[in-house]
C-alpha cells in the first residue's frame, strides 16, 4: 500500500497524521487545488500587480477617460468615467476584499469557535444562556447594526467595516462549533481525560478545539466569499468603502451605473469577483471531502 | 494474609447512585462499600448493569449530570465525594487513576500517543516538557510497547487495539497512583492479548504496590489476578471473599448460577450450557425483598419479604439461605 511506503519512507510516524492525509486527499482533488492555485495567483497579482502600471489607483488620465481595454494606450483594462486606470483600481479592490474577507472570517473563526466551544462544553444554564444570547444577535436584521455602526465612527472607516463583518459573522461559527463540541463531549477519550485530572481549560484546548478543526476550516473557506460578497454589498449601498479607495464592491456598483455605455467598467471587477467567489466554494468544498472524518 | 495488615487506600462506605430520569429515579448503586487496601486487587463481578461502573465512575466524579450520589468514599484520608472539580482534580490521575474499557476510542484522536501521556505529566508534575517525554518513554516500555521511541511519535489510529491499551494504562500509571481502577481493561481486546494485558496489570501492581480495583463481568479474568473479589447484583454486594473461597464455595445462589454458566474446559457433557432463567430486575421497581429471588431456586417467604443484609465479617454473603460447602 501507498500508505505502508509512505509511513516507511519517514522518519517518524507523526508526519503521517492526520493532516497529511487531508493534504493528501486536497492534493487528489483537481478542482480544489486549481481553485487554491487561482486564489493565491489574483492574490498575488492584486499585491504585486499594480507596482508594474504607470499608474495609481486614484490618479485621473484627463486625456483617456472611459476609453475601453485594448486601446492604444498603457490602460490595460480601460479606464473608468473619470480617467481612473481600471487595472490598478480592480486590483487595489482584490486587495481590499481579500483582506476584508480574511480578517473579517478570523474574527468570526475567533469569538465562534470560543464562544461555541464554551457553550457546548460547559452545557446546562450557561449554554442555554449563551445560545439565547446568539438567537437574539441572529434575530437582529445586521444591516442596521452595520449602519449604526457606520453612523457612530468615521465614515468608510475600514476597520469598522472588518468589526461590523466580524462582530455578525460569527454566530453561525458558534452554532456549528457548539454542536460538534455536544456530540464530542460524551465520547470516551473526554472522559479519560477528565479522569486523568485535566481542568476545563485543559480539555477545552487540548481535546475539543482541535477535534472540531475540520468543520471549522471547511467553514471558514466557505465564510470567505460570504464576508467578500458582503463587503461588495455594503459598498454597493455607498456603506462600506469609500472614494478614492476602491473595493470590488464598489467598482461594480460605479460599472453597472455605465453598463449600457462602457460595459467593461461592470466586466472587470465582477469577473474578478466571480473568479475569486467560484475558487473559494471549490476550495471549501475540496476541504470539506478532504477533512469530513466520515470518508475516511 | 498479609493484606490484611496494608493500610486501607481507598475505603468506600454506603455509596448509593440515582439517576434522575424523565421516567422518574432510577437507583443504580445501593449501599455499595467495599475496601482495597495497598498492594490489593479486588475483582468487582456482576452481569451488565449491575451497577459496578456506575459505583467507580461516582469514586471519580464522572457520573452523568442527572446522578446524585449519597454516601463516602475515602482516597487514603481525603473524602471524595461531594469534592469539586479541582479538588477532584488534585487526585484524579495522580492518587487515583482510571483505565476504560474500550482503548478505541478512549484516546484522543488528533494527539500523538507522547503529547497525550506527557499531558498528565506536565499538568500534575509541573515539569518540562522534555523531562515529561522522556517520562513517557519510559512508561511505555514499561508497560511493554514494543518499538517505544517510535511510538511516542504515533497517533492512535497508527496503534492496534493492545497497543492502545498499554497506551492507556501507561496514562493511568504516569503519576504513580496509589489506586488503579481499571474498568473491563480487557473486554474489547481479543484472548491473546487479554492475557498478556492481565500478567502486565498484575505485575504492574505487585511492583509498585497499587490498591486495584478490576470491574470485569469474566470470572475467569478475575480468576487470574484477583486477590478479592466482590459479586454485585441489582447494585449491590450480594457476595465478597477472597477468590479462592468465593470461586471455590460460593455461598449465594447467583454467585454459584455465575460460575455454572461458564463453559469448562474439561466439561464433557454435551447437554446445554447452564443459563440464569429470567432477567435482571428493572431497576426502577425492584421487588422488596431480596433482588434476585425472582430468579433464585431457594427462594421462599422470607426472601420475598425481607432483603438479606451482607452478613459476615471477612467472608460476607448477603442470602438468607446461603449454599453450603460441597
Amino acid at each position: 500500500m501507498t500508505d505502508q511506503a509512505m509511513a516507511a519512507a519517514l522518519p517518524q510516524g507523526a508526519a503521517r497524521g492526520f493532516w497529511a492525509d487531508a493534504w493528501r486527499r486536497l492534493r487528489r482533488n483537481k478542482a480544489a487545488m486549481v481553485a487554491a492555485s487561482l486564489i493565491l495567483l489574483i492574490a498575488l497579482l492584486a499585491f504585486i500587480g499594480p507596482s508594474f502600471s504607470p499608474h495609481s489607483f486614484d490618479a485621473i488620465d484627463w486625456d483617456n477617460m472611459a476609453v475601453p481595454p485594448g486601446g492604444p494606450n498603457d490602460h490595460w483594462l480601460g479606464t473608468d468615467r473619470l480617467g481612473r486606470d481600471l487595472f490598478v483600481r480592480t486590483l487595489a479592490g482584490v486587495q481590499i476584499s481579500l483582506q476584508i474577507g480574511l480578517l473579517a472570517t478570523l474574527v468570526s473563526l475567533c469569538i465562534g469557535v470560543a464562544f461555541g466551544a464554551t457553550a457546548g462544553y460547559l452545557g446546562g444554564k450557561i449554554d442555554n444562556i449563551m445560545m439565547r444570547f446568539v438567537d437574539i444577535l441572529y434575530s437582529l436584521p445586521y444591516i442596521f447594526i452595520v449602519i449604526i455602526l457606520s453612523t457612530l465612527f468615521e465614515r468608510g472607516n475600514i476597520y469598522v467595516l472588518f468589526l461590523a463583518i466580524g462582530a455578525v459573522g460569527w454566530l453561525t461559527m458558534a452554532r456549528i462549533v457548539r454542536g460538534q463540541t455536544l456530540s464530542l463531549k460524551r465520547k470516551e477519550f473526554i472522559e479519560a481525560a477528565l479522569a486523568s485530572g485535566v481542568g476545563t481549560p485543559g480539555i477545552l484546548a487540548r481535546h475539543i478545539v482541535p477535534n472540531v478543526v475540520g468543520p471549522v476550516i471547511i467553514y471558514a473557506t466557505l465564510t470567505i466569499p460570504q464576508m467578500i460578497l458582503f463587503e461588495s454589498f455594503l459598498s454597493f449601498l455607498g456603506l462600506g468603502v469609500q472614494e478614492p479607495q476602491a473595493s470590488l464592491g464598489s467598482l461594480i456598483n460605479e460599472g453597472a451605473q455605465e453598463m449600457e455605455s462602457a460595459v467593461w467598467m461592470l466586466l472587470v471587477p465582477a469577473g474578478f469577483l466571480v473568479t475569486l467567489l467560484t475558487c473559494f466554494n471549490f476550495l471549501g468544498d475540496g476541504l470539506r471531502d478532504a477533512l469530513d472524518p466520515r470518508d475516511r | 494474609m498479609s493484606q490484611d495488615e496494608a493500610p486501607v487506600a481507598l475505603d468506600i462506605e454506603q455509596l448509593s447512585v440515582v439517576f434522575d430520569t424523565p421516567d422518574g429515579p432510577l437507583s443504580a448503586v445501593n449501599d455499595f462499600a467495599l475496601e482495597i487496601r495497598r498492594g490489593e486487587c479486588v475483582g468487582v463481578v456482576g452481569e451488565s448493569g449491575a451497577g459496578k461502573s456506575q459505583s467507580f465512575l461516582a469514586v471519580m466524579g464522572l457520573l452523568a449530570a442527572n446522578a446524585r450520589v449519597s454516601g463516602q468514599a475515602r482516597l487514603g484520608t481525603e473524602p471524595l465525594i461531594g469534592r469539586s472539580i479541582a479538588e477532584l482534580n488534585q487526585f484524579r490521575g495522580v492518587k487515583l487513576s482510571m483505565i476504560f474499557q474500550d482503548p478505541m476510542t478512549s484516546l484522543t484522536p488528533h494527539m500523538t500517543v507522547g503529547e497525550q501521556i506527557a499531558e498528565s505529566i506536565i499538568h500534575h508534575l509541573k515539569i518540562s516538557a522534555d523531562a515529561a517525554r522522556a517520562r513517557a518513554l519510559a512508561l511505555l516500555e514499561q508497560v511493554q510497547v514494543t518499538d517505544a521511541p517510535r511510538r511516542l511519535d504515533q497517533y492512535p489510529h497508527e496503534l492496534s487495539g493492545g497497543m492502545r491499551q498499554r497506551v492507556m494504562i501507561a496514562i493511568a500509571l504516569a503519576c504513580d497512583p496509589e489506586v488503579l481502577i481499571a474498568d473491563e481493561p480487557t473486554t474489547a481486546l481479543d484472548v491473546t492479548i487479554q492475557a498478556q494485558i492481565l500478567a502486565l496489570l498484575a505485575k504492574l501492581k505487585r511492583e509498585r504496590g497499587m490498591a486495584m480495583a478490576l470491574i470485569t463481568h469474566d470470572l475467569g479474568v478475575v480468576a487470574g489476578i484477583a486477590d478479592r473479589v466482590a459479586v454485585m447484583y441489582a447494585g449491590r454486594v450480594v457476595e465478597l471473599g477472597t477468590v479462592h473461597e468465593v470461586l471455590k464455595a460460593p455461598k449465594h445462589p447467583y454467585t454459584a448460577a455465575l460460575l455454572a454458566s461458564m463453559p469448562r474446559i474439561d466439561d464433557t457433557g454435551t447437554g446445554p450450557l447452564p443459563a440464569i432463567g429470567g432477567q435482571p430486575p428493572n431497576p426502577r421497581r425492584l421487588p422488596p425483598g431480596c433482588a434476585f429471588g425472582p430468579r433464585c431456586e431457594r427462594v421462599d417467604e422470607t426472601c420475598r419479604a425481607a432483603r438479606p443484609a451482607l452478613a459476615g465479617h471477612d467472608r460476607r454473603v448477603a442470602c438468607h439461605h446461603p449454599l453450603e460447602r460441597p
